[in-house]
């Protein structure tokens, strides 16, 4: 009866709260974790071959999928933008707030 | 740390020259990257570079059957080429195309004040129908195609949605912006502390067709219902 007990719907609540710190979180964490450990934002060169309008629109998709994995521009990582028509190019901030100009 | 990402046929060429130690992220989808000697292999790239890479020898195949669908008699097949492109695409177009039976006519273009010129020289080479291959310059210039296809009433098929979306009849290939994000988490894994060494190549994997109704209608061809059954988009 206690063994019964013992596996009943508590155990198994605090069982999945265990699964999920010992499993689920680091997975979920584990972006911000290894972005936490880069001593300073990264600088990712982008050179397009399109033009400069088309490459504000794909940098902003790039910066989506860093997002996804826990980077933030800005705080781990920046994009230093160059494209076919050599011309230097910085987006707004609503759209790549920390992109530098070259 | 620094980390390279790319876009475009010459310019990964250009990268890959540049640099043995910064990784390399790139996106090229008009090569095949270990025939370029870009990296070792698709499972295991084994030097600084990896990304996104797609070659086209069955996108041919596919491109010119939904021509042939919508204009039956396609015997002369204007190509439109971005000579900073690979040859790997015009090759794959003329082995489908001498297999149709079908001429080709290949217009080659560095710019957008190529595309006019280009669309001319298809209609006085009596052209039944326009292929677009891929390339950064086309599919970042979708209206600039468009827009003369229609008045030179020319069905057109390009690898770009976008295309379809502003006025081309047709466009059978990936949507774009989803490979610049899948290209991020690439970048990603890459910032996580592993190496382009061991990141597989990827290959895009979703496809669309999108088809242009009102176009078709403002150039007087008629799209079988065999295709629209089978377009993931149809513009009306």
């Amino acid at each position: 009866m206690a063994r019964a007990m013992a596996w009943g719907p508590k155990m198994l609540l605090r069982r999945r709260n265990f699964l999920a710190a010992t499993l689920g979180l680091p997975l979920l964490c584990r972006g911000r974790a290894l972005a936490e450990t880069l001593s300073k934002p990264v600088e990712i060169g982008f050179a397009y071959e399109g033009i400069a309008p088309a490459g504000a629109v794909r940098a902003k998709a790039l910066q989506e999928g860093l997002l996804s994995r826990g980077f933030e521009e800005g705080r781990d990582f920046t994009i230093v933008m160059k494209t076919a028509e050599s011309r230097r190019t910085s987006s707004s901030r609503s759209s790549m707030n920390s992109c530098s100009a070259v | 740390m620094k980390v390279l990402f790319v876009a475009g046929h010459s310019i990964v060429r250009m990268a890959k020259a540049a640099t043995t130690t910064i990784p390399i992220v790139a996106l090229d989808l008009e090569a095949d990257p270990v025939k370029d000697a870009l990296v070792q292999s698709i499972a295991r790239p084994g030097g600084n570079l990896t990304g996104m890479f797609f070659d086209f020898p069955d996108f041919a195949k596919k491109w010119l059957q939904l021509l042939a669908e919508v204009q039956p008699n396609l015997h002369r097949l204007a190509v439109l080429w971005d000579t900073s492109t690979a040859e790997h695409q015009v090759d794959a177009v003329s082995d489908e195309a001498r297999a149709r039976n079908v001429a080709l006519q290949i217009l080659k273009a560095h710019s957008p004040a190529d595309f006019e010129p280009a669309f001319d020289a298809a209609t006085g080479g009596r052209a039944d129908a326009m292929l677009i291959l891929s390339s950064p310059l086309f599919g970042t210039n979708p209206k600039l195609i468009a827009e003369p296809a229609i008045r030179h009433k020319l069905p057109t098929i390009t690898f770009f949605p976008e295309f379809a979306r502003v006025g081309g009849l047709m466009a059978y290939g990936t949507n774009l912006i989803d490979l610049f994000s899948q290209a991020g988490v690439v970048i990603a894994k890459i910032l996580g502390g592993e190496t382009p060494a061991t990141l597989p190549v990827e290959r895009p994997s979703r496809f669309q067709l999108v088809v242009n109704l009102k176009t078709a209608g403002q150039i007087g061809v008629t799209v079988p219902t065999s295709i629209l059954l089978r377009a993931d988009e149809v513009i009306e």
